[in-house]
């Protein structure tokens, strides 16, 4: 930090210098800022530090001496949001890029946790406190209440520091050759979870501590009708972390049955990508194009495997004994991703356009399938299964062949028309291939009147060949035995009829005012899907204004609502058990439920410009408001389900600016804001760090307490912008 | 926000300026043809200010290279030849003044075609191809040669970043993305250019990678795998579960859990009375309510790992 410090002061200083020297120029924005907040929540500062204190907003420095050019480039210096970069070229025969920039993700500030981070991704409770808690279980909850009032706030929170640098040359007319690099290094934490079993959750942070690294070369050549790029390039995922281990809260030693005095969850595991692409576009003669590319990926993923269990009272060869015949100690996951777009587009005549095309994406997962003997899912005890525990490559290919033809009908009004028929193929999925066919249309009007409108409308019937329902029952189990409903229907895979419509309307009345009205609508029925998502409801308005009374004032403003709906059904049970039977098809009816969410959206904006005094004095104000409501309404043949709490969401930011102009060009700035966020969400507020009490047993689970907190906040800023 | 005003202000007054221009003057290509080529310090007598900035810029810089734009350099090798424009003396009744080429008013096949000389490979390769160039979006509405707003100047854009810019007419879009849960566009860590190729590409939605997981695993390498227990719509598409676009659900899911989960699954294995005796404090309902166990939803490597909870 100090480096760059030193080195944006020397860049601005020798600006000031040596401006007779170097043909140079930039600007400058910087000031001070207070902001005050009700309540600590880090919804404010989600993605980006809010300055409290002296603030450099931006800065540019161009500068070129003899044919060598550069600039240097930042914004929000100094906070956890930066970003910078600097450029160099000869001409536009070498031209040097490279930028960095902090992507912060702030969760929340009063997260807490009684788990000590001890590095490494281990976190530890006291080993007293495990003690007691398997000694004496019935005091459990008052220890655990006790413990974690006095839990440490721990961060909440991680940022992805990204570099990347750009080569590229030009050693002839046409050709454009490019080196590209990129980093991305991803430090902190977020909420993340580890299970003991049933009704022994424990919310933790994920440690995260990850390098994402890519690399590529390009070869650009465009000429006369002929465009060609080819790439090549590599990419890694680096995890520094392999491995989650964390105390369990209820015990001080391993059980083989009761469960273990730790548990581990493995990490996101190191993986990397070979890829190359081809794209070309080719003018074939005066009235037909050719476009078209070829992508081809390699990625692989071999991680040695952690052990089926840290429990350490389980015996070694009883979990030995769950790898059966596999020899594999690492999944040496490897898939193919192919992708190839072909198009034909044809000026058939000046006023009419097509174009047809191919499309095939194909993600070819080539992992081997390891048909383990059991497992041991909580780190509590060991399951066999003999056949039940084979991981799926699920793989998946999809195949497009569409076309769509423009005809300018009447001088600006243009129709068009247009055809996709689709073929899926899932691999290891309920459902191997489907096919969908869609039909659209769409018109645009472009009227000297000043109007502007476009209406479209879409079909597309999507229907699977059949339904596998052995892929819902365990493979050892009776053929009436299944373990996922077969009334159900997963919605992406499921026969479904989908309408899609949208339209905008545009009027320039006149110099002053311009009106824009613009709608879409979408639903989705899933036919067949007596359980899981039913349909899909989807439409929102929107209208917009931009009225320009005066050279001086200029107003923005819109207000849309959107609303979405959707219906699904479900089942409940109130036994456990890890079969359903079936009976006569139609399962235990009186058991299913139905959840209907209602989702309602507003959103308005005004954004207004007064030039209280030409060229010297202006006053900007800027407002946004976004409300959403949602409903959950629940049913049940035997009218005992209770809907849910509504939730609630507000999210509103107003902004008032001040620009006074001084006679040298120097602008002096000053700002003041507000921003609200309300909510009301029964899952998101209010979360203990320790389960309560309730109708079922989940008084033992400890969370972060990471819960939503309303607030508002107020920011007041002066400024200088200067350009030199 | 100021920039937002200033963008509008700057198509509106475009907008104007182009209908004006289109019924009150005369094109340029009545007069190129006795219009010559005079040089850009001619050009900078007038616009000395333009003309410096011009030199810094990409654009001018292209002058130490002639070679590689076929000797069209300076101001003319846009604008057209300028010798009428010139001798017009700054007189803008005199019907040499408009004979310079002024990329508001042209059409945007005429327009762009200026710049596509220059700019065929690279981002623009599917440009003759997309959407935008199909429904007339002319490179000048969105890019300003002279008076460019980005930070680094170096994609030369009318607004500050470019989500200002495509929120202009995708204004559905600005309403998505004000929802509480978001990817950090409005805040400047990411832009719409970031997933999208406004210059066109072969992927549908024109994305600039070849599909939805794979636009996304660019930055999440960490979901790319392949696991040794994948989740089915992990592998076939992340917009089946997340709205990149913006939700109330935390982590942009496109509902809120359990009930997006309960989309695919039933109650299986989970024997509660959930929803006929609600218990908000429930670990299936609150906070991440199904992930609050089943946390490695994404895929897991581990051999217990079968129902993601390892």
């Amino acid at each position: 930090m100090k480096c760059i410090r030193l080195l944006v002061a020397a860049v601005l200083v020798s600006t000031l210098v040596v401006p007779r020297v170097v043909l140079a120029e930039g600007e400058v924005k910087f000031g001070t800022q207070n902001w005050w907040q009700t309540a600590n929540e880090a919804k404010l500062q989600e993605f980006g530090e809010f300055p409290n204190g002296a603030y450099l907003e931006n800065f540019l420095v161009t500068g070129k001496v003899g044919s060598f050019a550069g600039n240097l480039w930042g914004t929000d210096l100094f906070l956890n949001n930066q970003a910078m970069g600097l450029s160099f070229d000869k001409g536009i025969r070498w031209q040097l890029d490279g930028s960095y920039q902090q992507q912060p993700h702030l969760f929340s500030l009063i997260a807490r946790s009684p788990f000590t981070d001890q590095g490494a991704g281990a976190y530890r409770l006291p080993d007293s406190l495990q003690r007691a808690n398997q000694e004496d279980p019935g005091g459990y909850v008052n220890r655990m209440t006790s413990e974690l009032a006095v839990a440490p706030y721990i961060p909440l929170s991680h940022r992805t520091n990204v570099s990347d640098a750009r080569l590229r040359v030009r050693p002839s007319r046409g050709l454009q050759l490019e080196l590209n690099a990129e980093q991305r290094a991803r430090t902190g934490t977020k909420q993340y979870a580890m299970s003991f079993g049933f009704s022994n959750a424990n919310e933790i942070t994920e440690p995260i501590n990850q390098r994402m690294t890519d690399v590529s070369a390009a070869a650009n050549y465009g000429r006369g009708g002929v465009k060609l790029r080819a790439l090549v390039g590599y990419s890694r995922f680096d995890n520094k972390i392999d491995a989650l281990v964390l105390d369990n809260p209820r015990r001080y030693t391993d059980s083989p049955t009761t469960g273990s005095s730790s548990g581990r969850l493995d990490l996101y595991p190191d993986n990397h990508a070979v890829r190359a692409q081809f794209d070309l576009g080719a003018r074939l003669n005066s009235m037909f194009r050719y476009s078209g590319t070829l992508g081809l990926a390699r990625l692989e993923q071999d991680d040695p495997w952690l052990p089926f269990t840290i429990n350490s009272a389980i015996s070694p060869a009883a979990v030995d004994s769950l790898y059966g015949s596999v020899t594999a100690r690492s999944t040496d996951g490897r898939a193919l991703r192919f992708t190839q777009n072909h198009s034909f587009t044809a000026r058939v005549t000046d006023r009419v356009k097509g174009v047809v095309r191919f499309r095939q994406q194909h993600y070819d997962n080539e992992t081997e399938q390891f048909p383990f003997r059991g497992v041991v899912q909580y780190d509590q005890s060991l399951v066999r299964d003999t056949v039940g525990f084979i991981n799926r490559p699920f793989g998946n290919q999809q195949i497009t062949v569409g076309t769509d033809w423009d005809a300018r009908v009447a001088d600006g009004v243009n129709v068009v028309l247009g055809y996709d028929y689709r073929w899926r193929e899932h691999t290891y999925r309920e459902v191997e291939n489907d096919v969908e066919n869609e039909i659209r249309g769409k018109v645009f009007a472009d009227l000297e009147s000043g109007i502007h409108a476009a209406a479209g409308a879409s079909f597309a019937s999507r229907r699977l060949d059949e339904l596998l329902l052995e892929d819902y029952r365990r493979a050892d189990a009776p053929d009436t035995v299944y373990i996922e409903n077969p009334l159900l229907r997963r919605f992406d895979v499921a026969d479904r009829d989908r309408t899609d419509a949208n339209g905008e309307l545009g009027y320039m009345v006149n110099e002053q005012l311009d009106v824009t009205v613009s709608g879409d609508y979408q639903r989705s029925d899933y036919l067949d899907s007596r359980l899981g998502l039913q349909n899909d409801e989807r439409w929102s308005v929107l209208g917009q204004l931009a009225y320009t009374p005066s050279t001086v004032l200029s107003l923005t403003g819109g207000y849309g609502f959107g609303r979405t709906d959707t219906d699904q059904g479900s089942q409940e049970r109130t036994t456990a058990g890890t079969t359903i039977p079936i009976r006569d098809g139609n399962l235990e009816a009186g058991t299913d439920w139905t959840a209907l969410i209602r989702d309602r959206n507003d959103f308005g904006f005004v954004q207004s410009t007064w030039q209280v005094v030409p060229r010297s004095f202006k006053l900007v104000a800027n407002y946004w408001v976004s409300r959403d409501q949602v409903k959950y309404l629940l049913d049940n043949e035997t009218n005992t389900a209770i809907d849910l709490p509504d939730t609630y969401y507000l999210r509103q930011e107003g902004r008032l600016e001040a620009h006074y102009k001084l006679p040298d060009g120097t602008d002096l700035i000053g700002k003041y804001g507000y921003d609200t966020w309300k909510v009301d969400d029964f899952a998101a507020q209010d979360i203990p760090l320790l389960g309560v009490a309730g109708a079922s047993p989940t008084a033992t689970a400890i969370y972060l307490g990471a819960g939503y907190q309303k607030y508002t906040a107020h920011s007041l800023a002066i400024g200088l912008s200067r350009k030199f | 926000m100021r920039s937002r005003s200033v963008v509008l202000a700057t198509l509106f007054g475009g907008a104007l300026l182009g209908l004006f221009a289109l019924r009150s003057t005369p094109s340029g290509s009545q007069t190129t043809e006795t219009a010559a080529y005079v040089g850009s310090e001619a050009c900078a007598e007038c616009h000395e200010g333009i003309e410096h900035s011009y030199r810094l810029a990409g654009h001018g810089r292209a002058e130490e290279d002639s070679a590689l734009v076929d000797g069209k350099v300076g101001c003319e090798s846009c604008h057209g030849p300028g010798s009428l424009h010139v001798d017009a003396d700054n007189d803008k009744d005199a019907p040499g003044f408009w004979s310079i080429k002024r990329f508001e008013s042209m059409k945007p096949e005429e327009a762009n075609g200026t710049c596509i000389t220059c700019h065929t490979a690279s981002a623009q390769l599917h440009w003759e191809e997309s959407m935008h160039s199909d429904r007339g979006v002319k490179c000048v509405d969105c890019h300003s040669m002279h008076e460019p707003k980005d930070p680094s100047r170096k994609m030369l854009l009318k607004a500050e970043n470019t989500s200002e810019l495509c929120m202009t007419c995708h204004k559905s879009k600005r309403m998505q993305l004000s929802r509480s849960a978001h990817m950090p566009l409005l805040e400047g860590g990411m832009d719409c250019a970031s997933c999208h190729e406004p210059h066109g590409s072969a992927t549908p939605k024109n994305l600039k990678a070849n599909s939805v997981n794979e636009l996304c695993e660019s930055c999440h390498m960490d979901k790319r795998g392949p696991m040794l227990f994948d989740h089915a719509p992990v592998r076939e598409n992340c917009t089946t579960c997340h709205e990149p676009h913006g939700s109330n659900n935390q982590r942009s899911l496109a509902s809120k859990t359990p009930f997006l989960c309960q989309r695919c699954h039933v109650a299986t294995r989970h024997p509660s009375t959930l929803y006929d005796q609600p218990d908000l404090a429930s670990n299936r309902l609150f906070n991440r309510s199904c992930l609050n166990c089943h946390s490695q939803i994404h895929g897991s490597n581990h051999p217990s790992g079968k129902y993601f909870l390892r």
